[in-house]
C-alpha cells in the first residue's frame, strides 16, 4: 500500500486573479505552469457584471462572491491537471476558501508595505510627508521592509494582527479587508521577497487535511525555477491579448 | 483558444442548502463563459539527447556524446551511449559509458523528484566551479571580466522588476499561438533556472534579442560587431531545443569560423551535441541525412557542393531542419549566386541571418538576405526609407554606443603619410601611363581594366616596386616600437598576403604571426594561440579575407589597416575583432592614407558608403538610393567617364 508521503508530488502550479471592478466588469484568468515556469493551461472569463440584485443582496462582499464563489470556481474547475496549490494575488479570491480542489494561497509582494501594529498614524505622517515610494518608513516598518524573511512569528501579536487584517497595507492598490474572507484561516510563510499567506485548514479533495507546512514544502520546489509574484504579469497580457481579439 | 459561447452573466437557478429551490437566489448565479488555451504537445516516437552539463571518462578527460535518439520511457542508467573524447576525436577508439542522467527534448516536463536531483547537482556543480574559478578557457576568460558577477544563487528564484519577455511576432496572428508566446515565461526565469546554467550573466540588450529571436520565424540579428550575435544565437537554440520548439538545425558560417562556432557551442551550451559537417563526400551525406542529430555546423563552401545530399532533385528531403541559421550572412547578398542558390534550397521551416554588416554595398544586399529569409517579402528598387519600414520589425540593430556604454572608446585616426619621392614617382608613372591606356582603349574599356589600375595604384601606396621602400612602413614600425615597448598587441591588416609576406620580416623583432587565406586551416588555432599567449608576439598580419570575421582578438589595443579595403563594413568587421565585449582598454585604429594618391579618393567613397548603411538602419531619409561605388566611381576615381557600353 502507498503511504500518503509516498504520492507523487504534483508538478503544476495554479495562478489565479482577477482585475476590474464589478462597474465595469470582472475578469478572471487562470494560469497553469509546470515545475519550471512554462504554461500549460490557460483560462480567463469574459467580463462580469453583476445585476442590481445582485448588488442588493451581496452589497460589500459583492467583489468577493464575484471573484471567490463565481469566477475562481468557474475557472479552476476547467483543469483537470493535479495542482500543488493555486496562489491569487487578489483578496477577494480569498472568499473561495477551501471550495477549490487545491490549496488557495495569498502571494504579498515584499512592496506590500507591512505597518507595525501601533505605526499605522505615524505610517500615514510619513507617506504623506515623503510619497510611497520614498523617504524613511517608521522604525518597525523599516525593519520588516528590509528584512526579506521576515514573516510573523506564531501566537505572536504580529500573527493576530495580521489574522485580523488590520495592518496588511497594500501600498499600491490599499486593498481595504476584504468583507467576507475570515483572517484567522491563513498563516504567512516567507518565500524569498516575497510572502504567501497560506490555509491552515485545507483538506482535499480525497478528504486528507493537508497541513500549512506541507504546503510550504510543495511550493519550495516551484520557487525555486519560478517566482511567485511575475506570473500574474503574464496573466494580465493574455487577458489584454484576448480582450482585443472580442 | 476554444469558448464557451453561452449564458453570458445569464442568472442560473441555484438550490438552497436543503436542496430546495431558493427564490433569493435566482438572480445571483452566473453562468460564467471562459475562453480556453492548453498547450499543444509533441509526442515523437523517440527523441534526442541533450548530454549533461560534464561526462567525463576514466581520466578525467571530457567526453562528447555521439548524437543518440532513445525511446520514450527510457531512464538514466538504463542508457548506454557511445561517447568519444573531445580532445582525441581521431585516434581514440569509442568509449562506452553509462550516463547516469541525461535531458531529453523537450525538457520541460521534469518530474518533481528529478528536478529536485539535478538541481541539487547542479548547485554541487555550481560550488566546484566557483572553487575552479581560474581554469576557464580562452572563450570565456576575455569576457569574464567584462561582465558583471554572476549573483549567487539564492533559495528562491527572485524575478526582476521588468523582466524580458519573449516578444509576439506581429506577422502570428491566431490567437492561439499570440498566446503562447505571451504565456511564456520571461527569459530571466527561463535563464535562472539552475538546470539552464550561463556561464555569464547575460547583457541586458543581449536576453532582448534573444526575446527578438525565439519568437520569429524569419529575422536579421544585425548587432555591430562585438555585441555577442553568437551567444545571442546560441542562447535562444538552447531555449528552443528546451521548450521542444526544435529538434533539428543547421548553422551555416564561412569555413574558417566553423572551430570558432564549435567551441563557441562548447561553452555557452556544453549540453548540445554538435556535429559538423565535413570529410569525405559519404561521410558527409550520412551527416546531413543523420535524422536526429540536434545541431549541425556546415560552411558555405559545402553547401553547394553538398545540395544533393540536403534537398535531393525528385525527391523528399530526409531531413528538414526546425532552424537553419546563417552567420555572416552578407555571403548571400547576391542573390543570383550559387551560394545563395544553394541555402535557399535548404529543407527548413524558420530561419535567421546573423551579420554585422547587413548593408555592404548598396540597399539590394537586404534583398539578397531576405530572398532566403522570406522569398518575395523584400522586392527590388525600394527607396531606403521603404526598406527601413518594410523591414524595421524583422531586423535588430543594436550599436556599441548605444548598449556598451562602459566599452573602451574606439579611437580612429588617419594617418596621413606622404610617400617618399622614388615611390611617388613609382606612382606617377603608373598613373599617368594606366590613364593613357584606359584613354586609349574607348568604349571597349572593362571594370576589369580599371580595377587592375587600381590595384598596382594601392600597391604602389604600400611598397614601390622599384626600391622595396615603403612610407607607410616606416610609420607602422615607429608605432609597433611604441605598442612593444608597452607590452601590448596589435593587428595589422591587409588587402593583400603579398603584402603581409613582404612586411613579415621587415617586423621581426615585434615577433609576428600571420593569419591569411594562405594560412592551412589546422594551424589557425595555433597561431591565435601564440598571439593571444606568447609575451614576445606583438604583432599579427592579418588579412581582409581571412581574419576580419569571427575572431575574438580583445586583447589587442591596437590596429592598423595598412591599406584600406572596398567598403567600410568589411572595415568595421575588422576593428571589431579587437573593439568588442571583453576589450580591456581603448582600441586605438590606425587607417593609413597615402595624401595625394587614389587611396584619398576611396576614402571619400567609403565615408559615403558608411552613410548609406545609416540611412537603411537607422531610418534615416533623403539620402540618395545607391551609395556604393559604382561604375562612375570607379573610373571617376581617373577623371574618367564610364563608357556607354557598360552603362546599359
Amino acid at each position: 500500500m502507498t503511504r500518503p508521503e509516498e504520492k507523487k508530488r504534483p508538478t503544476h502550479l495554479g495562478f489565479l486573479t482577477a482585475l476590474g471592478d464589478p462597474a465595469r466588469g470582472v475578469i478572471g484568468g487562470f494560469l497553469v505552469l509546470n515545475l519550471v515556469g512554462r504554461p500549460t493551461e490557460f483560462h480567463c472569463t469574459a467580463p462580469v457584471r453583476p445585476n442590481r440584485a445582485q448588488e442588493i443582496l451581496y452589497g460589500a462582499t459583492l467583489e468577493g462572491f464575484l471573484c471567490g464563489e463565481q469566477i475562481a470556481q468557474a475557472l479552476v474547475g476547467r483543469t483537470k491537471t493535479e495542482l500543488a496549490a493555486i496562489l491569487t494575488n487578489n483578496p477577494n479570491i480569498l472568499t473561495a476558501g477551501n471550495a477549490l480542489k487545491a490549496p488557495l494561497a495569498m502571494v504579498f509582494r515584499r512592496s506590500d508595505v507591512c505597518v507595525a501594529p501601533g505605526d499605522e498614524e505615524k505610517y500615514a505622517v510619513w507617506e504623506k510627508k515623503t510619497g510611497r515610494n520614498g523617504g524613511e518608513a517608521p522604525e518597525a516598518s523599516r525593519r520588516r521592509i528590509d528584512d526579506e524573511n521576515w514573516a510573523p512569528e506564531e501566537n505572536s501579536e504580529d500573527e493576530a494582527n495580521f489574522r485580523r487584517r488590520s495592518f496588511f497595507y497594500d501600498a499600491f492598490e490599499r486593498t481595504p479587508p476584504t468583507p467576507g474572507v475570515d483572517y484567522s484561516a491563513w498563516r504567512t510563510v516567507a518565500k524569498g521577497r516575497n510572502r504567501l499567506a497560506l490555509p491552515t485548514d485545507f483538506v482535499g479533495p480525497d478528504g486528507r487535511a493537508i497541513g500549512v507546512d506541507e504546503i510550504s514544502a510543495r511550493l519550495d520546489l516551484f520557487f525555486k525555477s519560478i517566482d511567485s509574484v511575475e506570473p500574474f504579469e503574464r496573466i494580465r497580457l493574455a487577458i489584454e491579448e484576448a480582450q482585443k481579439s472580442g | 483558444m476554444t469558448s464557451e459561447t453561452s449564458g453570458a452573466n445569464e442568472p442560473e437557478r441555484r438550490e438552497n442548502a436543503q436542496g430546495t429551490p431558493d427564490a433569493a437566489a435566482d438572480d445571483v448565479r452566473f453562468s460564467i463563459p471562459v475562453r480556453s488555451w492548453n498547450r499543444r504537445v509533441a509526442t515523437p516516437k523517440t527523441l534526442s539527447v541533450l548530454c549533461p552539463r560534464r561526462l567525463l571518462d576514466e581520466n578525467g578527460r571530457r567526453l562528447e556524446i555521439e548524437t543518440k535518439s532513445l525511446r520514450l520511457g527510457a531512464r538514466p542508467g538504463d542508457v548506454r551511449v557511445f561517447a568519444i573524447p573531445v580532445d582525441s576525436r581521431r585516434n581514440a577508439a569509442n568509449v562506452e559509458r553509462n550516463v547516469e542522467s541525461f535531458y531529453f527534448f523537450p525538457q520541460d516536463e521534469p518530474d518533481a523528484d528529478a528536478l529536485e536531483k539535478e538541481l541539487n547537482g547542479a548547485k554541487k556543480e555550481k560550488e566546484l566551479d566557483g572553487a575552479n574559478d581560474g581554469e576557464s578557457d580562452g572563450v570565456g576568460a576575455a569576457e569574464k571580466s567584462a561582465r558583471p558577477e554572476k549573483p549567487g544563487v539564492p533559495e528562491f528564484f527572485e524575478s526582476p522588476e521588468n523582466p524580458t519577455r519573449i516578444r509576439v511576432p506581429n506577422d502570428v496572428v491566431k490567437m492561439e499561438d499570440r498566446l503562447g508566446y505571451i504565456l511564456q515565461p520571461p527569459l530571466e526565469t527561463w535563464l535562472g533556472r539552475r538546470l539552464l546554467e550561463m556561464p555569464f550573466e547575460p547583457f541586458g540588450y543581449q536576453k532582448q534579442g534573444v526575446a527578438f529571436l525565439y519568437g520569429s520565424h524569419f529575422a536579421v540579428l544585425a548587432d555591430e560587431m562585438g555585441l555577442g550575435k553568437t551567444m545571442q544565437a546560441i542562447t535562444t537554440i538552447r531555449l528552443l531545443f528546451r521548450s521542444g520548439e526544435c529538434r533539428r538545425v543547421l548553422l551555416v558560417c564561412p569555413k574558417p569560423l566553423v572551430t570558432n562556432w564549435k567551441r563557441e557551442f562548447e561553452f555557452w551550451a556544453p549540453e548540445i551535441p554538435v556535429q559538423v559537417i565535413e570529410g569525405k563526400s559519404d561521410r558527409r551525406k550520412w551527416l546531413w541525412r543523420l535524422p536526429n542529430a540536434p545541431l549541425r555546423i556546415a560552411n558555405y563552401e559545402l553547401l553547394n557542393r553538398d545540395r544533393e545530399f540536403y534537398a535531393p532533385e525528385g525527391e523528399d528531403p530526409r531531413v528538414v531542419f526546425d532552424l537553419v541559421v546563417l552567420d555572416e550572412s552578407q555571403r548571400i547578398k547576391n542573390k543570383a549566386n550559387v551560394t545563395s542558390e544553394a541555402a535557399r534550397a535548404i529543407p527548413r521551416r524558420r530561419n535567421w541571418a546573423l551579420t554585422g554588416t547587413p548593408v555592404e554595398n548598396s540597399a539590394e544586399d537586404l534583398v539578397g538576405i531576405f530572398e532566403f529569409l522570406s522569398p518575395g517579402y523584400l522586392k527590388s528598387g525600394l527607396k531606403p526609407s521603404e526598406i527601413s519600414k518594410t523591414v524595421g520589425e524583422y531586423i535588430l540593430r543594436r550599436t556599441k554606443d548605444k548598449v556598451l556604454t562602459d566599452l573602451p572608446p574606439k579611437l580612429i585616426r588617419d594617418a596621413h603619410v606622404d610617400l617618399t619621392p622614388e615611390q611617388y614617382e613609382s606612382y606617377r608613372m603608373a598613373q599617368e601611363e594606366g590613364e593613357i591606356r584606359l584613354n586609349e582603349m574607348g568604349d571597349s574599356v572593362t571594370l576589369s581594366h580599371a580595377f587592375e589600375l587600381i590595384i598596382r595604384l594601392k600597391q604602389i601606396c604600400n611598397f614601390d616596386p622599384a626600391t622595396g621602400e615603403s612610407a607607410k612602413l616606416d610609420r607602422l614600425v615607429a608605432d609597433l616600437e611604441e605598442v612593444a615597448a608597452s607590452g601590448r598587441k596589435a593587428i595589422v591588416f591587409s588587402q593583400w598576403v603579398a603584402t603581409l609576406e613582404r612586411l613579415r620580416p621587415k617586423l621581426a623583432r615585434f615577433g609576428p604571426v600571420e593569419y591569411s587565406g594562405r594560412t592551412p586551416t589546422k594551424d589557425r588555432d595555433a597561431v591565435i594561440d601564440k598571439f593571444r599567449n606568447d609575451p614576445n608576439c606583438h604583432v599579427i598580419l592579418m588579412s581582409y579575407g581571412a581574419g576580419s570575421v569571427g575572431l575574438n582578438l580583445q586583447f589587442a589595443e591596437y590596429v592598423f589597416l595598412f591599406d584600406r579595403w572596398w567598403n567600410p563594413a568589411v572595415e568595421d568587421q575588422a576593428i571589431n575583432r579587437a573593439h568588442r565585449i571583453g576589450a580591456a582598454g581603448p582600441v586605438t585604429v590606425t587607417r593609413f592614407v597615402s595624401v595625394a594618391t587614389i587611396e584619398e579618393k576611396i576614402d571619400r567613397i567609403l565615408q559615403e558608403k558608411r552613410l548609406l548603411s545609416e540611412a537603411i538602419l537607422s531610418d534615416a531619409k533623403g539620402l540618395n538610393y545607391s551609395m556604393g561605388l559604382s561604375q562612375d566611381d570607379i573610373f571617376g576615381l581617373f577623371n574618367l567617364k564610364a563608357p556607354r557600353s557598360l552603362k546599359k
